[in-house]
């Protein structure tokens, strides 16, 4: 593996070393095809260089209008996604072992249904009729139903849902490796809980809120299904546009130029993240903070924050004093993780991300041909449908293999880039984060379109190969923010210590830094599975005609409507997927426990 | 078999290349059918409509040819698939169906169409404004008014009582499209749908269009966007009034929900077959054209999936019950005009931003 090459004194070629296999893999497979494609938006249909699909994106007030929503929508997801997901993961990396296992299974429920599916499910949670509206007239609460759907409010929940595991995972492999004896001392000398949360525990977790905000930015950025399904006609993403243009109107030299401009205006972005919130700044915590109190900038920063963290410290610390006094409880000692809030936090938020699939399970053992509430009668015939049919059992073995082949492509070029980006320094560092990124935030179309292109010269089309290959340059982003998450909290002073104590390169990364970066890495790994498992459009494009992904057999399932043997598919897949999950925690808590005992 | 043969022979050999197990791992018999049976791949609806297909001309053309039809899930709106495949010369199949005429016109404008062959005995039989040098329906879809009966004390008529809530309260929804909100709209305001063209030759009938719309906006609950959402629409109550593809309406009707479906003023698009520019199949392809446009065949398919016939001959095929509710049955399709697609095409871009400038206000 790449990443055992052992690091050079000579910093310079040591990270891009690491670095250069992911800039080399994702120039072939993504950069040059989508600049190819791209290039069509300065160049109208006689050849000669034009900027009239500019001018047209500039006059035009919609597509103006829609990318100025995109953005809003994409923050307002962004900002309740991470707020929500915070509580949950500081509760899987700090809260009790026992529930950790069960809680890492219900938080990755989101991934394993399908998109179309989940949109579909949230239908039925929020439709007129549905679980919400017939739950409360019947409890008497409402006369008439609610208008939940077809809103803000609707998109709003369908993208949270969506984006949450995201977020809460890539916090979570940030959170795994804050040292818990600091809050400890902490509270020795006196600091109440409150203060020991915000002054101690968040700082350090900082990092992982920030690859988690921009991760959970971006990836909004790209979603379209949920807005389109569950939104008013205000909620409309740029995503919709690019589509309609190349679909219906067959115009790929404006689609290009929108695609051009949001791509421009999401690099911005994340450069500001990057300087801002110091995602990918180099080195552990030790070596950051070190740079952090040079340079006046920094240190206006750096003093800001301390005052904002105490600032909120002590407010907390007034608010559950004032809940004590009202309970009559007593306070808490620091030391023991997550307190009650968090709890009830975690567990609504966990409630909410299990919900659709707790509704679709009911009804996927409906007798008619609909995902309806409450579901009518009693049948296993869609369950029949799927174990019973060659064609479903091979789509998903067939989407299995691909995703975990596309796991091992993304884990072996991500997890070196990732450790590049945090442990050296090299030219032109500022920006590779950027342009990793940029397969998450070129639209599905786009990428499709230009990955059929190239892959039709160099005969990938309709291989399994080039789907692997299509699936990777949309896994790696993935692989490298978590693992940016997990490395910026590592401090490599422990990889140095091994050594001084005589440990060679290797043994040191088997036995200090593997151990310590695991969840992470098994975090990465997951990502990049699951964004092949339920990929579609590059799917449709590149993958043979003969045989079929489990998203694209979905997709055609669903010609003429969404029924309930997506429903019992999804059903199948989450149990088959938690039984996995558990079966792996089992292991892991297992090699825990062995590692602690070696120490 | 030429591309399939060829991208196998370059996968191996980037395999071997590459020197990866894992990736060699993940390669199952991507050809099923290894032996010398002759196939023809075709890119279809999928789900429920490849049922049908498969019914009525899938497994007969096999039956009687030898020729193993598959069937591949491909995208929505075929355009730019087509065009893909054309300019790259990446047959992924090798003939496509469902296609909307307004689509096939655009791709055979664009050259990115191969001729068929409609000198046969049936082709001659199809009317003409429904195939072209390249085109040839196989099926009608109707975009119509439907509507929850059990929720009103009377039936609804016509596109003219969406907008009367005072007769007919009831959430409503409009399909997210620029063309057929601007059609139901003008429906609505009382011309007749073989007139739409003619009115909005000028502004005055756009503005009319939009004035029409205007008046209802505020009471349309969903704008959908994707039809599969409307047979849930009509299923669940999510809305009472819902124009929508006849195909959806009478897949819930079906089901037993009291759906009413109102052909009178709606517009019909046909369906059908093309073959993508160069295809290596193109040969057999139009041999199994040929083969899909027997009416007896048709019948079979239109008693499978609602859709219209479009050989005059096909109707006696059918049972007098289910003829009925087909779009191409003669009192059905006397309430409709067929789709303007070639006053659409140019039109479209123009009209989807004038729509989307709206529907954001």
């Amino acid at each position: 593996m790449t990443i055992a090459v052992p690091v050079r004194r000579n910093r310079l070629s040591g990270g891009v070393v690491l670095i250069a296999p992911a800039i080399v893999f994702l120039a072939i497979f993504f950069a040059y095809p989508v600049l190819s494609m791209l290039s069509i938006s300065i160049v109208d249909r006689a050849g000669n260089f034009t900027l009239q699909f500019y001018e047209s994106v500039y006059a035009s007030r919609v597509i103006g209008q829609v990318l100025v929503n995109t953005f809003q929508i994409a923050a307002s997801a962004t900002l309740l996604t991470v707020v929500c997901a915070y509580p949950v993961a500081y509760y899987l990396a700090a809260g009790p072992q026992t529930l950790r296992s069960l809680l890492l299974v219900i938080v990755l429920v989101p991934f394993w249904t399908s998109v179309l599916v989940r949109a579909f499910a949230w239908m039925l949670i929020l439709g007129r009729n549905g679980v919400v509206n017939s739950g409360l007239q019947w409890a008497g609460v409402i006369a008439a139903p609610l208008d939940l759907l077809y809103s803000f409010f609707s998109t709003m929940v369908g993208m949270v849902h969506a984006l949450m595991p995201i977020a809460i995972l890539t916090m979570v492999s940030a959170m795994q490796n804050i040292d818990r004896n600091l809050d400890s001392a902490a509270s020795t000398l006196g600091a109440r809980r409150g203060n020991v949360f915000w002054r101690i525990y968040f700082p350090l977790s900082f990092p992982g809120v920030a690859s988690g905000t921009m991760i959970t930015f971006i990836a909004s950025l790209g979603i379209f299904v949920q807005p389109a399904l569950l939104g008013g006609p205000r909620e409309m993403m740029v995503g919709q546009l690019i589509i309609e243009q190349i679909d219906q109107m067959n115009n790929w030299g404006l689609a290009a130029a929108i695609a051009v401009s949001m791509l421009l205006v999401s690099v911005v972005v994340i450069v500001l993240f990057e300087r801002i919130l110091g995602i990918g700044r180099f080195d552990g915590i030790g070596q950051s903070r070190a740079t952090a109190g040079t340079g006046r900038r920094s240190t206006l920063r750096a003093s800001t924050g301390r005052a904002i963290s105490a600032g909120l410290g002590w407010a907390t610390d007034v608010l559950l004093g004032a809940g004590r006094f009202l309970f009559r409880r007593k306070a808490a000692d620091p030391r023991s993780g997550p307190g009650t809030s968090t709890k009830i936090a975690t567990f609504a938020i966990v409630f909410f991300l299990v919900a659709p699939a707790l509704f679709l399970i009911p009804a996927s053992f409906t007798a008619t041909r609909f995902l309806e509430w409450p579901p009518q009668g009693f049948s296993l015939q869609w369950y029949e449908a799927y174990l019973s049919s060659p064609v479903w059992q091979q789509a998903t073995i067939r989407s299995i293999v691909i995703g975990f082949t596309t796991a091992c492509i993304s884990v072996l070029f991500g997890v070196p880039a990732a450790f590049a980006l945090t442990r050296f320094q090299f030219r032109l560092k500022g920006m590779a984060l950027p342009y990793i990124m940029l397969p998450i935030i070129a639209p599905n179309i786009i990428v499709a379109l230009s990955m059929f292109y190239f892959f039709a010269d160099i005969g990938l089309v309709g291989t399994s190969l080039g789907l692997i290959i299509g699936h990777s340059v949309l896994a790696i982003p993935y692989v490298v923010v978590t693992m940016l998450a997990t490395l910026q909290n590592y401090d490599q002073r422990l990889d140095e210590a091994a050594w001084t104590l005589g440990a060679r390169r290797l043994s040191a990364f088997r036995l200090v830094t593997l151990p310590l970066i695991k969840v992470g890495f098994i975090t990465s790994f997951v990502f990049a599975f699951v964004r092949s498992f339920d990929e579609l459009t590059v799917a449709l494009f590149i993958s043979s005609g003969l045989s079929t992904t489990l998203p694209k057999q979905m997709w055609s399932e669903a010609y003429l409507n969404v029924g309930p043997t997506l429903a019992a598919v999804s059903t199948i897949l989450i149990i088959f997927v938690a039984l996995i999950i558990v079966a792996i925690e089992a292991i892991r808590n297992y090699g825990m426990s062995s590692l602690k005992t070696k120490r | 078999m030429d591309f399939f043969r060829k991208t196998q022979f370059s996968r191996r050999s980037i395999i071997k290349s590459a020197g990866a197990a894992a990736v060699g791992l993940s390669m199952p018999a991507v050809l099923r059918t290894a032996h010398a049976e002759e196939i023809l791949t075709i890119g279809d609806g999928g789900g429920d409509y490849t049922t049908a297909w498969t019914k009525a001309y899938y497994e007969p053309f096999f039956k009687e040819t030898g020729v193993r039809v598959i069937p591949v899930e491909r995208q929505d709106s075929p355009i730019a698939e087509v065009r893909a495949v054309v300019e790259t010369k990446a047959y992924k199949w090798d003939m496509c169906a469902t296609i909307g005429q307004d689509a096939a016109d655009t791709l055979a404008a664009e050259g990115f169409l191969d001729p068929l062959d409609l000198s046969g005995p049936d082709a001659a039989q199809i009317p003409d404004a429904m195939k072209s040098e390249h085109y040839v329906a196989t099926e009608l879809l109707a975009f119509m008014l439907a509507y929850r009966k059990d929720k009103f004390s009377e039936p609804l008529t016509s596109y003219a009582d969406v907008w009367n809530l005072e007769k007919f309260p009831g959430r409503r929804g409009l399909r997210k499209m620029a063309r057929d909100a601007i059609m139901v709209a003008l429906v609505a305001d009382g011309v007749a749908p073989g007139e739409i063209s003619t009115v909005l030759a000028d502004e005055t009938g756009w503005a009319r269009a939009f004035a029409k719309l205007d008046a209802v906006k505020s009471d349309i609950a969903v704008w959908w966007s994707s039809a599969s959402q409307t047979t849930n629409f009509l299923r669940t109550g999510e809305l009472d009034i819902c124009p929508t593809f006849n195909t959806r309406a009478q897949f819930v009707a079906d089901s037993g929900t009291p759906v009413g479906i109102v052909f009178k003023g709606g517009y019909y698009n046909p369906f059908g077959v093309i073959i993508p520019k160069g295809s290596p199949k193109a040969d057999l392809a139009r041999k199994f054209v040929a083969f899909c446009l027997n009416p007896e065949r048709q019948a079979v398919a239109c008693q499978e999936f609602a859709f219209g016939t479009t050989h005059p001959g096909a109707l006696q095929f059918i049972p007098a019950e289910r003829a009925k509710i087909l779009p191409s049955y003669p009192e059905n399709l006397a309430e409709m005009a067929q789709l303007d697609y070639r006053f659409w095409g140019p039109r479209q871009e123009e009209a989807n931003t004038r729509f989307n400038e709206w529907l954001l206000q």
